[in-house]
């Protein structure tokens, strides 16, 4: 086709589409990978995620620029595109050449729809319990409640704070520093090492230790300074850090309010015999809509109930010794493309064999007109 | 040729059948070969299996070895089960930890190998240890806090053991001085010292003196109830009990079902008798009576099975006997070493003869291996790569399988090298992961998953392709040393990492995407950069790196070939380095000696390119002084 022709001409679809640009893409996405990979051990998955690979770019060691994962994936695309209307070959013995290439294309787009448009958070219940609000992953606001005024209570997205804050509420002078702790922290004994501060579970001792970290989960955690003093705020405390009588501090999940309802009816854990090993863990829930009970269904490890674009997973299970009381935690999904995989799992399996079958013929076509067999 | 192959053929028939006519093992000073005894259905780990496999998984966890003192296991357990007190010296605990060693001063064994007499005397300075190391996160145990782990573990498990037919011997809790009392229970009146059991077989009496306000009755009634109440956690479950109300029947250890109600008979109490009469019998030499009495109990378990409708486990029970006996995995080593130097002198020499017998015996080999692990298949109910043994193990039969097809493709000998290499390597590297049971149950979240078991086939199929990939590389490198590159035998090698990268890319990208479905399907998103699926990601993007560097001319055939033995060490990072993280959710269990072993293959590898290179250009421009 002529169009294609004329832009084979043009400098910039050349340097676009070029194996070499595409070679070095792929080898900086290839390091990216793996320094991301190193770099959750240290810092954990969310913020490999945030700096390595949800990114444009990034600065390493505080000041060099690079490119970040989704930049590097934007040029591919670009290229990726730009090949596949210019260059490729659309004969049929390219047929699994031009299925893998569109695919991939494809594949591209989808993570970048699931990345705009999917959503995904936590519900805990114990059992009996209903609610309609998930829990984001790893967004959380730092609150600050005004007891005897609530009008002047201020609620703070955490990642909108400064890592050095200074506040004012009523009499109180205090100052907030924002700990990187999407690792976990844990209360050690003093003579361990850790720094002593005063905290709302009451243990004054406190230390960021690493050993304990769970790089799975986003645990903030901020430190207060009051009157020469330290306070500890930790986002998995179940109390409010007080200041005074009437001000008091708190970190929270940012939620999210669904059209659909769950309440735990049940939850049971079942372990293989003669063993403490979790063989399965099951939930019946009873979902809801506008507070009116739809349907109960069981939801548990590996087989998730999906119920207006939204899937809920078994994800946890936690049974409180001291009240007896079981609670479960689910995860819940909305992805309106998750289908998009799946179809382009099957293409790209078809164009990979086809292409290997095809070159496999021709290969071995040659070594026949060779006299090799 | 047919000659050759008909001898070849001939061979390995002798060579199968000298493995498989072996007699079973007889214990020559008992006479016994305790067949019955082994086939004992046990309840263990979360899953059935046979007294043999169960013998074998506590030696292999005490010793490292899965026989003692030339017998196979089952000898020893009998032994420690019936005659604990002649098991005491028995050097069954191996320490390797020198730190260890001298930290409770014991006097380190030629083969690190300790009876119980000879670490009893430092059991409180183990347990100390012990309470130190299990405070730990497990991220931050060293290799001594390890051992300290283990070994403690292990002598309470041979505690366990020891005690698990205790009801069947005399012990100090239950002596008798007070003769009218022993009448009243119709004890033996010339002795002091009773067993559980026999306690037990006069329960109603025993019951009817709890009333009683003697001092004597009342401490016999307490030390009866204290051991029906504490012993349950005794080991073996062996007693398959019917519950009502239930299909499948509830495996439980005798001390169990004393606990339940000591004063009540129970629906097992014939079976109980018959076990107290096999320990009886052992103990007293008598071992035709033992085995009679283990065929009759045996008898009773099949006929409450069949009753429930269980008749299958007794054939997955005789299917693992079958397993342990056959050794497939081992003959398959022995095999693989045949090929290997067959291939080997083939290369040196160019006989075809010994092309051929490198063939077959990879196809043996392959053939032995494929019924192990399908074996296992039926016996676990699952796919053949769920633990790292497993993936060593398929690997194994991955590489010898697609190897060998190359060769009778290519017929130059390197793929028959790469299956005999492959082979016998990677079941080597799979013994080190043999520390007990090889098919633990699995964890909630990986069970009964169509999507993930066919993620990690076929991710590890990717796996056996960059193998593969890699040794055809190392075979370009080693032979441009002796060809110029343009040589139609490296353009013809350069042919062949082509072929097996791009297998390789079929099979590793399509693993990656079904693992991206797998997480998808259990935690509701495709794609979240944990660790494992980056290593995926990883060898995905090294394939296309290759193709694409090699397509625009970035690279030449060297090159192409330099990457793709590299790319081995992307493989083995993905494979097995995502576990030194510590992080994500597919590490699973990572040993010390494992990660130093991988370190210590990267950098072999690494420094081994670097030489390759240099070494390469140099002979190229004398083989090629115009270039």
């Amino acid at each position: 086709m002529y169009w294609r022709e004329n832009l084979r001409g043009s400098r910039f679809v050349q340097l676009v589409v070029s194996l070499k640009l595409v070679t070095i893409l792929l080898l900086i996405l290839f390091f990216l990978v793996f320094f991301g990979t190193l770099y959750q051990v240290e810092f954990g998955l969310l913020k490999a995620q945030e700096r390595y690979f949800n990114s444009l770019y990034f600065f390493a060691f505080g000041w060099i620029p690079m490119p970040g994962a989704s930049l590097i994936l934007c040029i591919l695309a670009l290229s990726l595109i730009f090949f596949n209307v210019i260059y490729l070959k659309y004969f049929w013995r390219n047929i699994g050449l031009i299925l893998i290439h569109w695919t991939v294309f494809f594949f591209l787009f989808s993570f970048f729809l699931t990345y705009l448009f999917s959503k995904s958070g936590y519900m805990t219940l114990s059992e009996g319990a209903a609610s309609f609000f998930m829990r984001h992953p790893y967004r959380w606001d730092f609150i600050i409640y005004d007891k005897k005024d609530f009008s002047h209570t201020k609620k703070i997205n955490l990642l909108d704070l400064k890592e050095n804050a200074h506040f004012q509420a009523n009499a109180l002078d205090f100052n907030i520093k924002k700990i990187e702790a999407n690792a976990k922290i844990f209360y050690i004994p003093e003579k361990s090492g850790g720094k002593k501060v005063l905290s709302v579970s009451g243990m004054n001792v406190f230390v960021n230790d690493k050993s304990k970290r769970d790089p799975q989960k986003y645990v903030p955690a901020v430190e207060v300074e009051l009157r020469g003093e330290t306070y500890m705020l930790y986002g998995d405390d179940d109390e409010a850090l007080k200041l005074d009588d009437e001000i008091s501090l708190r970190l929270m999940p940012q939620t999210e309010a669904l059209p659909i309802g769950l309440r735990l009816v049940e939850v049971k854990q079942e372990n293989y015999e003669n063993t403490v090993i979790a063989k399965s863990y099951e939930s019946t829930v009873e979902i809801t809509e506008k507070n009116t009970p739809i349907k109960k269904v069981k939801i548990s490890m590996n087989e998730p109930y999906r119920y207006r674009g939204y899937s809920i997973f078994q994800n946890g299970y936690y049974l409180d010794p001291a009240y007896q009381t079981k609670y479960s935690t689910f995860e819940i999904a909305y992805n309106p493309f998750y289908f998009l995989p799946y179809w382009l799992t099957i293409f790209l399996f078809l164009g990979a064999s086809l292409h290997f079958i095809i070159v496999f013929l021709v290969h071995n076509k040659k070594r026949v007109n060779a006299g090799k067999i | 040729m047919m000659k050759d192959v008909f001898k070849t053929l001939l061979f390995f028939s002798f060579l199968l059948l000298f493995a498989f006519s072996k007699e079973p093992q007889v214990d020559k000073k008992s006479n016994v070969s305790l067949q019955n005894f082994a086939k004992i259905i046990v309840s263990d780990g979360g899953r059935l299996k046979p007294m043999q496999s169960l013998a074998m998984n506590y030696l292999l966890a005490f010793s490292g070895r899965s026989a003692y003192d030339g017998k196979s296991a089952e000898f020893w357990l009998a032994k420690v089960l019936f005659d604990s007190e002649n098991t005491r010296d028995e050097k069954i605990f191996r320490i390797d930890n020198l730190d260890f060693i001298h930290a409770i001063d014991l006097k380190k064994e030629v083969k690190n190998l300790y009876s119980f007499n000879q670490l009893e005397p430092y059991g409180k300075d183990i347990e100390r240890f012990y309470i130190d190391a299990s405070h730990k996160p497990k991220e931050s145990r060293n290799a001594f806090d390890n051992a300290v782990l283990k070994t403690y573990v292990n002598l309470v498990d041979y505690f366990y053991l020891t005690s698990a037919f205790s009801f069947t011997q005399g012990n100090n809790f239950i002596r008798l001085e007070d003769k009218k009392l022993k009448q009243q229970l119709g004890l033996d009146l010339t002795r002091d010292s009773f067993s559980y059991i026999e306690l037990r077989e006069k329960k109603e009496a025993l019951e009817k003196l709890k009333s009683s306000s003697s001092k004597e009755s009342k401490h016999l009634i307490d030390a009866y109830e204290m051991m029906s109440k504490e012993y349950e956690e005794y080991p073996i479950h062996l007693l398959a009990l019917k519950m009502p109300g239930k299909d499948e029947v509830t495996w439980v250890s005798a001390w169990q079902v004393f606990s339940i109600n000591p004063y009540q008979e129970s629906s097992l109490e014939s079976e109980i008798k018959l076990l107290s009469d096999l320990a009886y019998s052992y103990k007293q030499g008598d071992f035709k009576a033992f085995d009679e009495n283990i065929e009759k109990f045996n008898e009773k378990v099949s006929n409450t099975l069949r009753l429930q409708g269980q008749s299958g486990v007794a054939n997955k029970i005789k299917m693992e006997i079958f397993y342990n006996k056959m050794n497939a995995f081992l003959w398959a080593k022995v095999v693989f070493v045949l090929a290997f130097l067959s291939i080997c002198f083939f290369l040196l020499k160019n006989f075809s003869f010994l092309r051929w017998i490198s063939i077959i015996a990879s196809f043996l080999a392959i053939i032995l291996v494929f019924i192990g692990l399908s074996v296992r298949i039926y016996i676990s109910g699952r796919a053949p790569v769920t633990n790292l043994y497993e993936t060593f193990v398929f690997v194994a039969l991955g590489t010898a399988f697609f190897s060998t097809i190359v060769e009778l493709y290519k017929k130059n000998g390197i793929g028959a090298f790469t299956a005999a290499f492959c082979g016998f390597s990677f079941l080597m590297f799979s013994d080190g992961f043999v520390k007990g049971d090889t098919m633990p149950v699995l964890a909630a979240v990986l069970r009964n998953n169509f999507w993930l078991t066919t993620h990690v086939v076929t991710i590890t199929i990717g796996y056996v392709g960059m193998i593969i990939t890699g040794i055809i590389g190392h075979f370009f490198i080693f032979m441009a040393m002796k060809y110029p590159l343009t040589s139609p035998k490296l353009n013809e090698i350069s042919q062949m990492i082509k072929g097996s990268l791009a297998f390789s890319f079929i099979f590793s990208s399509m693993g990656t995407i079904l693992g991206g479905i797998w997480a998808d399907q259990s935690w509701g998103r495709f794609w979240g950069w944990d660790p494992k699926e980056n290593g995926a990601l990883l060898i995905v993007l090294w394939i296309l790196i290759l193709f694409h560097a090699k397509a625009g001319k970035i690279i030449k055939d060297l090159g192409f070939a330099i990457g793709s033995v590299f790319g081995m060490v992307v493989t083995v990072l993905a494979w097995l380095g995502v576990n030194f993280l510590s992080v994500g959710l597919h590490s699973y269990g990572f040993t010390e000696g494992v990660s130093k072993g991988l370190l210590f293959y990267i950098a072999i590898q690494i420094i081994f390119l670097y030489l390759a290179f240099i070494l390469v250009l140099r002979r190229q421009k004398i083989l090629n002084p115009s270039k």
